[in-house]
């Protein structure tokens, strides 16, 4: 499976309820470099967003509202959109995503320069 | 002192890469038809471009990254390769115009067939980008281009009322032979002819090919702004002609022989030759400018090793890729398709496409993380958010008003 | 994208078959007589050595592509009614006129560099003559018929 399958798909809860589409996957890089100009990156988690699978255009970062009223749209489009750790995905299937029971919905925004 | 001659040539060769066969073509088909009517839309296509082309330069030069690049990292894999399909398109469009212009302009000069120059036009095209460093294929192209000055000093010679062109241009009105439909669906593709996405795309990738750094924003911005306002006036000057000898006769511009007619009336055969001289190097620029785009574009996207600065065999894609774009353009014009008609098309299209290159543009330009103190001025925000709308409004009516006017005919 | 493009394709077949008779006949006659004005235009400028011959050849050869374009989509077209007969008979002939002149001036302009060419010459002047007879009559057929927009 690579990302894109990924992407898009629609996301359920362990009660079956739509919860929205990823829209993002979450990488942080605190592995240990696996060479020589590379990160090491880990999988956090996934983006979903219920009312669109689109990108973010750069506007997961808290700090960045300009210019308007693009942020603001782009922010709003977004609205409602969560971050599911890793551990809390049960099923990743093709076309779906299933969640744990009692996952619990992070904040997507990033602070400061993104690298949180 | 070298400084100076720097800015002078970045200048010079600006104006003279403005034009492309888009401009020569509709702006002498607007100014046998409308008049000076239709010119207020190439100044509204010259400042937009003046305001796009710098802030595209400016992300390239802090950033490091040319304009698809950012597309492709602000818009996602699935939004950007559409993004890309349709930019791609309309691009190889564009350089198939193009190489069809040099073609042209060959059969102008030598009266052989121009489908016969077809061949030897793309290959011409290919051995350059191959071989000729990036500096001065500009620079060559862009003074050469300068040629096409001819088309303002003919306008003098041509001694036009000018009061009747001025009243033309400052109060605009559709002409009684021509309906409202038709004069915005003009309107859109001259504005499509100024503002083509394949500026930004050359021009950013040209500042990374260049080696572009924050110092030399100053520079950048001079080149912009003196250059391209410039480069406008000759397709002014190109319109005004077409329109003092063309439109009173009742001769609408069907082909590029007929363009260069007014030029031969004013100057005789001195200014047919270098107006020949001119189009042959605009559209051979531009022909550069374009195939070179298909490849920057391919490769940004896909994350390929690009660039003129590297070897051929350093970035063997992006130059494989724009064989296959020649060969393409190539097989397009071998079925005898009109360049001039495909030349039309590809403004109107590109005039479709605007939205999908300038916005990601200005949303980087206003990201602090890349562009740390040079993000965008809330002048400049407040000048890109009307054009924005501008540029929505123009890309939503295209479509329409070609089916309803039958693409102007 | 390519939706777009068979959308406008499929829009014009449609617009070119409900086109009033009248305005197809209008289109023609505007578009020839842009073609012979061209190509009197570039006769004049080469008599007055103002361009060469290449320029010169090249335009007249453009517009007979035109002169021929306009033909056939006259051709496309059925009349209907008597009235729209006469019309067709009427702009077609003047369409042929129009062909059969700048197909003189560019026979002219062959032989001109021909070592006969001197006594060609005139061959021109008649071939410019017959240009601009035809380029009167387009001209009328235009007032009386608009440019089909």
């Amino acid at each position: 499976m690579i990302l894109t399958d990924v992407l898009g798909s629609r996301v359920y809860g362990p009660d079956a309820t739509y919860l929205g589409r990823v829209a993002d996957a979450r990488f942080v890089l605190d592995q240990p470099p696996p060479g020589q100009l590379l990160a090491g990156a880990r999988l956090q988690g996934l983006i979903v967003s219920p009312h669109s699978a689109g990108s973010f255009m750069g506007y997961e970062r808290n700090n960045v509202n300009r210019p308007w009223p693009w942020a603001q749209l782009l922010k709003w489009w977004h609205r409602g959109s969560f971050l599911v750790l890793w551990a809390d995905i049960k099923v990743m299937g093709p076309e779906t995503v299933t969640l744990r029971e009692g996952f619990s919905a992070h904040d997507p925004g990033l602070e400061g320069a993104g690298t949180a | 002192m070298k400084r100076l001659l720097g800015v002078a040539l970045g200048i010079l060769t600006a104006i003279g890469g403005f034009v492309d066969i888009g401009d020569l073509v509709t702006n002498a088909v607007v100014g046998s038809r409308f008049g000076m009517s239709l010119i207020w839309v190439v100044g509204v296509g010259v400042i937009g471009i003046c305001l796009y082309a710098d802030m595209s330069g400016r992300v390239a030069a802090v950033s490091g990254r040319a304009t698809f690049e950012v597309i492709r990292e602000r818009l996602g894999p699935r939004a950007g390769l559409a993004n890309l399909g349709a930019s791609f398109f309309i691009n190889l469009m564009t350089v198939t115009a193009e190489i069809g212009g040099i073609a042209l302009a060959l059969q102008l000069v030598t009266s052989v067939h121009h489908l016969l120059w077809i061949p030897l036009a793309a290959f011409a095209v290919w051995l350059v980008i191959w071989r000729v460093r990036f500096k001065i294929m500009e620079n060559v192209a862009g003074l050469l281009g300068l040629c096409l000055v001819v088309f303002g000093v003919a306008l003098f010679l041509l001694n036009p009322d000018w009061g009747q062109l001025a009243g033309q241009a400052l109060a605009p009105a559709v002409p009684q032979t021509e309906n409202a439909a038709v004069y915005w669906f003009y309107a859109i593709a001259l504005f499509g002819a100024a503002m083509t996405p394949y500026e930004v795309f050359f021009f950013s990738s040209g500042a990374v090919e260049e080696g572009w750094k924050t110092k030399d924003l100053v520079q950048s911005r001079i080149n912009v702004l003196a250059g391209f306002p410039l480069g406008g006036m000759l397709s002014v000057a190109i319109a005004g002609c077409a329109a003092v000898v063309l439109l009173p006769a009742g001769i609408e511009v069907t082909s590029l022989s007929q363009i260069v007619l007014p030029v031969a009336e004013a100057g005789g055969k001195l200014a047919l030759a270098f107006a020949l001289v001119g189009i042959l190097a605009a559209t051979f620029g531009a022909a550069l400018e374009t195939t070179l785009s298909s490849g920057y574009t391919l490769a940004q996207f896909f994350g390929w090793s690009w660039g003129k600065f590297r070897s051929p065999v350093r970035a063997a894609r992006f130059h494989l890729s724009m064989i296959v774009c020649l060969l393409v353009a190539l097989a397009v014009l071998a079925t005898g398709a009109d360049p001039i008609l495909i030349t039309e098309y590809s403004v109107v299209f590109s005039a479709v496409a605007l939205p999908l290159t300038y916005l990601p543009i200005l949303i980087v330009a206003n990201d602090p993380q890349y562009m740390g103190t040079n993000v965008n001025s809330r002048t400049i925000n407040v000048a890109a958010n009307i054009y924005l709308l501008i540029i929505l409004a123009a890309s939503l009516c295209a479509i329409p008003l070609m089916i309803i006017t039958g693409a102007g005919a | 994208m390519s939706a777009a493009v068979l959308l406008f394709v499929l829009s014009q077949g449609l617009i070119a078959c409900s086109a009033p008779f009248e305005q197809v006949a209008a289109g023609a006659v505007n578009q020839a007589s842009s073609a012979v004005g061209t190509s009197v235009l570039s006769l004049d400028l080469l008599a007055r050595e103002q361009a060469g011959t290449p320029a010169v050849g090249t335009s007249l050869e453009d517009m007979a592509g035109e002169l021929e374009d306009a033909r056939k989509g006259l051709l496309d077209k059925v009349p209907a009614t008597a009235e729209e007969r006469g019309l067709h008979r009427e702009v077609i002939n003047a369409l042929v006129r129009a062909e059969t002149a700048l197909a003189l001036a560019r026979q002219a302009l062959e032989s001109k560099d021909s070592p006969a060419g001197d006594a060609h010459t005139p061959a021109l002047r008649d071939a410019r003559n017959a240009l601009a007879a035809s380029a009167k009559e387009l001209e009328g057929l235009r007032q009386r018929l608009g440019t089909g927009r």
